[in-house]
């Protein structure tokens, strides 16, 4: 399992904090955290969720936040904390994880690496993700659904059309 | 060959490149007082103002608004050549108060050699450069001298810095200074009109 956890320092001129595999550290532009930092940026291959975000910032999920997934690599999310940088903006941040399979325990890490690093997420943010990763996964099964709910609605209306 | 967009901001963290984009967009302050994060895509302007300039650029001009965090640094060079314009957007007012406290390595003026550094291999016709001095205008009207002060003082350590040999990349490729309130529309239509005509 791979995490990583980047935000902005909240001095306009101090280094962005990272957590890697648990590991609180400052941005010192090493090889390991180069790699890590690649980690949390949107790259080409991972499919941004942008939809499904705006449905759940209608329930109070921050409307920065960006959840980007591909199964065989992991999810990323972007958002804004709770927590404030000294020009009082809320803080943005990254955090990555390869793990895609259990929507609570991406969600407990997201959690848990903020409390390494001493910040705050957005509750609804976190709520949030869970349920887009939930609904990551059943995806397949709710198009199916749709489908076949549409399938029958078209032989309901033929059959009804044709008495 | 066009490139995919009209313009990249880019700048070190609160610098103002959120503010003069959401200024764009035709809001006359920010709209969420949010740091923000990229992936390098571009929003196309989609003024609601009333203003004649803001609304000139409506559906027409695509523009970047990079993060600031030092993650996406490593990317601009990436994003840059994706853009016709690069706007480099700095705190005149950081880069001054690390000028008088001979800070080396002060995160604006530590931004602007890398930025510098990296300017021959950034494939961008145009280059701009924009100090950006919206915290000063909060003291009022009586502070217009100050600010005006300011501001020569910031024309004059950018040309000593960086219009001198140790830079000669800029002068070669045409980059140019603007000073913005980025909060201010008048002041922000004044730049943009000189950097899109």
């Amino acid at each position: 399992m791979k995490a990583v956890l980047s935000h902005q320092n909240a001095k306009p001129n101090g280094r962005d904090i990272l957590v890697i595999n648990g590991e609180l550290s400052e941005y010192r532009g090493t090889e390991e955290q180069d790699k890590a930092q690649d980690l949390t940026v949107p790259s080409q291959d991972m499919k941004s969720q942008t939809f499904m975000s705006w449905v759940y910032r209608l329930g109070g999920a921050s409307s920065s936040l960006r959840l980007y997934y591909n199964k065989n690599k992991g999810v990323l999310i972007t958002s804004n904390l709770i927590s404030k940088d000294e020009v009082g903006r809320n803080m943005v941040y990254s955090f990555f994880c390869n793990t895609v399979d259990n929507p609570t325990r991406v969600r407990k890490l997201l959690e848990d690496y903020c409390t390494v690093a001493s910040v705050k997420p957005n509750d609804k943010d976190c709520e949030a993700v869970e349920k887009l990763l939930r609904f990551q996964k059943s995806k397949i099964k709710c198009v199916a659904a749709a489908v076949a709910v549409v399938v029958a609605l078209i032989l309901l209306i033929s059959k009804c059309s044709s008495n | 060959m066009s490139k995919k967009n009209d313009m990249i901001f880019i700048g070190p963290q609160a610098a103002g490149k959120t503010t003069l984009f959401n200024v764009l967009q035709g809001d006359a302050a920010p709209t969420r007082h949010e740091a923000t994060v990229s992936n390098g895509e571009s929003t196309t302007i989609k003024t609601s103002a009333k203003r004649r300039f803001f609304n000139l650029l409506r559906g027409k001009v695509s523009v970047v608004d990079a993060g600031g965090k030092m993650s996406e640094f490593r990317h601009y060079k990436e994003w840059c050549n994706d853009a016709e314009k690069v706007i480099i957007v700095f705190n005149g007012v950081e880069l001054l108060r690390e000028i008088d406290d001979y800070k080396e390595g002060g995160e604006t003026s530590s931004f602007l050699k890398m930025v510098l550094s990296q300017l021959e291999e950034i494939d961008a016709s145009n280059l701009y450069f924009i100090a950006t001095h919206a915290d000063l205008y909060r003291g009022g009207g009586s502070m217009q001298e100050a600010i005006q002060q300011k501001v020569n003082r910031v024309n004059e350590e950018y040309v000593s810095l960086f219009k001198t040999k140790r830079y000669p990349m800029i002068s070669q490729m045409r980059g140019c200074l603007f000073e913005v309130d980025a909060t201010d529309p008048d002041s922000v239509e004044g730049v943009f009109s000189s950097i899109l005509k």
